[in-house]
């Protein structure tokens, strides 16, 4: 009796979660990473092999608690990529100043490009798992069919489907609420999640079976 | 004596595995004509962990002023050629009537186009205009949107199986991440081809059969006594085909009563590009169509190569053209965010984790355990062999897997430790445990099948990984065991 009760209290906490997860989501839609949505970059010339931590305190004093990423580009890593959300031309003239005055360049904010980098849709970051998701669901299903044909086969493959659907819905929350960024990292490692609950559910499933 | 047999055993496995491991990670270094040499194959990355191009397209906004063909619909039906009377070699030619008399105004074979313009019963009309790269109707969203997923469609066949592709859709633009290896110019030809193929009249420059009429193309190669010659081979559907016999029947080299040979010529287009300028000999009724592509090559190797960078043109032609055309504006190689500051202290963390778990194993379990430390080092050395050896692409998905195959790997070492704590004999307790683990993961193994055969290196290395573990898993443990 204790651990049903148990059981409900968990399944209700989960059940709360994926309500305020889907309201957030709903609301704000998820905190997708720098480098995958809109954003502003600017890519500048150094002359020297750069260290990207004495960048990174340049860029801090310039942007303060803006986000910004920094990548250093070409072959021998003498140029620096600034990403940011946006960048505005007080914040321009700020980087140039530094820059001039740490590297002894000559950048004006005028002659400073700064190119608009259009999104990573999520869709397209989706796009490469539904083939191989769906042709391994439909083998899989028809694996626990076989394997587990004593069994009544709807409640064993809808116990399967909620455990894992529920899972993802609960992380997927807990990802929107905390706003972990989303990349394709993050996607991954969703994947992975369900795969473990997958595996779970199987075992369990042969123990009862067995 | 036992016992000490069974130590120096342990301890020799230890050692095995801590230098299996060094080799697997580190390398195995020979000192060839006086330089130490890594002989083992190295680690093939993907773009986020190797470096990748990011290009950056934007819409051709280049405008021409230039006399086209238009047809009663207004529909345009080529550029005007200025009116020549040299053939693409420079010899003399004019164009000769149905009869086959040579004609002097070969805008008569333009059923009565004027040079003023004014409509006759032609069907053709010549119009002055400016012509723009991209006109203004067909930048649109859908456009945009029809054009990013041609690109992705093209990257697809030609196993770009890494890239990341963005879209502006207010400008068009186009943000693309590839790989940097030798593909990168093909990819940059896939992007701003926009893979029109029109047959024109060499003369007249008028259109006699779009791209709308190919079923489909291909790459051939044939030798000859010049050496291996590609060709390109153009499928035409019924009315394509249709048209290609009228074409083949009349642009060929007729000769006059006059004993004098006239030869009418057809060009064969990609966008503005012409792979080639020829006339017919024989009618063609099949509706195919065979063009020779390049020089032909002595080199069996070097004509293979060529064949195989070929194989774009057949890809663009065989899929839908670029409704807009795009040219390259910036291209930017973007280092690995991961320095060599980070790599090392992933590898710490990494060796502190293995570490961290092989003392609870031996804290818990004992002496019993320092085997089963040994043979986890033996098995994440083995696996990160055979990524080298098999060109396991390393992206942060294959570490994900990686990680969750060692993580199995040592979950089987517990159960099969706490057996053997319970009374159980070793042999019984691995045959168990390995039974229940293998009948839990059938459906990862189902994943890992799957997933190695799809293009894109971000699910290809998931299942590579998740394979290797498995049947390394399999393999090891069927060695205890017997």
């Amino acid at each position: 009796m204790k651990l049903d009760s148990l059981k409900k209290i968990l399944l209700l906490g989960l059940i709360l979660l994926i309500i305020a997860g889907t309201i957030v989501i709903a609301l704000k839609g998820l905190n997708v990473s720098l480098l995958f949505h809109e954003h502003e970059s600017i890519s500048l010339f150094i002359g020297k092999e750069i260290d990207v931590n004495e960048f990174k305190t340049i860029c801090k004093d310039v942007f303060g608690n803006k986000k910004f990423i920094l990548r250093k580009i070409e072959v021998f890593g003498d140029s620096i990529n600034i990403n940011a959300d946006s960048i505005t031309n007080e914040e321009l003239e700020a980087l140039a100043n530094k820059i001039n005055e740490k590297y002894n360049q000559e950048y004006k904010a005028e002659n400073i490009h700064v190119t608009t980098i259009p999104n990573i849709r999520i869709r397209d970051i989706i796009r490469p798992y539904i083939k191989p998701v769906i042709i391994s669901a439909a083998l899989i299903l028809a694996y626990m069919i076989i394997r587990f044909r004593k069994m009544n086969i709807l409640e064993l493959l809808g116990k399967g489907f909620l455990t894992i659907a529920l899972t993802e819905a609960a992380l997927l929350s807990v990802i929107a609420i905390t706003r972990i960024p989303v990349s394709a990292v993050v996607i991954n490692l969703m994947f992975v999640v369900a795969m473990i609950e997958l595996v779970i559910y199987n075992y369990k499933t042969e123990k009862n079976y067995n | 004596m036992e016992k000490k047999v069974r130590v120096v055993k342990t301890i020799v496995i230890i050692l095995v595995a801590v230098l299996l491991c060094l080799i697997a990670f580190v390398g195995l270094f020979v000192k060839r004509y006086g330089i130490w040499t890594n002989i083992l194959p190295d680690y093939q990355y993907g773009m986020e962990l190797s470096g990748f191009r990011e290009l950056h397209f934007v819409l051709d906004n280049s405008e021409e002023e230039k006399e086209v063909f238009l047809d009663k619909n207004g529909n345009y039906m080529g550029d005007v050629k200025e009116t020549s009377t040299s053939d693409s070699s420079g010899v003399s030619v004019s164009m000769v009537d149905e009869n086959g008399e040579a004609v002097e105004n070969p805008e008569e074979l333009l059923n009565g186009v004027t040079d003023d313009g004014t409509e006759t019963e032609s069907e053709f009309i010549k119009e002055k205009r400016t012509v723009k790269a991209n006109p203004d109707e067909l930048r649109t969203i859908n456009n945009f949107e029809k054009t990013k997923q041609i690109i992705q469609n093209r990257l697809n066949k030609i196993d770009f199986n890494e890239y990341n592709i963005r879209q502006n859709n207010i400008t068009g633009e186009l943000v693309i991440e590839l790989p940097d290896n030798e593909n990168l110019s093909l990819g940059e030809a896939l992007i701003t081809t926009p893979g029109k193929i029109t047959i024109i009249d060499y003369q007249t420059g008028m259109i006699l059969l779009d791209d709308s009429h190919v079923k489909s193309s291909n790459i051939l190669g044939a030798s000859n006594e010049n050496g291996y010659q590609t060709y390109l081979q153009l499928k035409f559907d019924k009315e394509g085909t249709n048209i290609l016999r009228d074409i083949s029947n009349k642009y060929r080299t007729v000769v006059d009563e006059a004993g004098e040979e006239t030869t009418t010529y057809i060009s064969v287009n990609l966008d503005e590009s012409t792979l080639i300028s020829t006339y017919f000999g024989d009618e063609i009724t099949n509706g195919t169509l065979q063009i020779p592509y390049g020089q032909a090559i002595t080199d069996y190797n070097e004509y293979i190569a060529f064949a195989e960078n070929s194989s774009y043109l057949s890809n663009v032609i065989n899929g839908d053209s670029l409704p807009l055309k795009y040219t390259l504006s910036s291209d930017n190689y973007i280092n690995t965010s991961v320095n060599t500051k980070t790599l090392l202290i992933v590898e710490i963390i990494f060796t502190v984790a293995i570490l961290v778990v092989s003392l609870i194993m031996i804290i818990i379990y004992r002496l019993e355990a320092i085997k089963f430390v040994g043979a986890g080092l033996i098995y994440i050395s083995l696996i990160a062999l055979i990524c080298r050896y098999t060109n396991v692409a390393i992206t942060y998905n294959a570490l994900i897997a990686f990680v969750s195959v060692i993580a199995m790997n040592y979950y089987l070492y517990f159960k099969i430790l706490k057996d053997i704590k319970s009374g159980k004999g070793a042999k019984e307790a691995l045959k168990t445990n390995l039974t229940k683990l293998f009948l839990a993961i059938i459906p990862v193994a189902i994943i890992a099948v799957i997933f190695i055969f799809m293009s894109s290196i971000v699910i290809s290395s998931i299942g590579m990984l998740l394979f290797w573990g498995l049947v390394l898993l399999a393999l090891l443990s069927l060695i205890a065991l017997v």
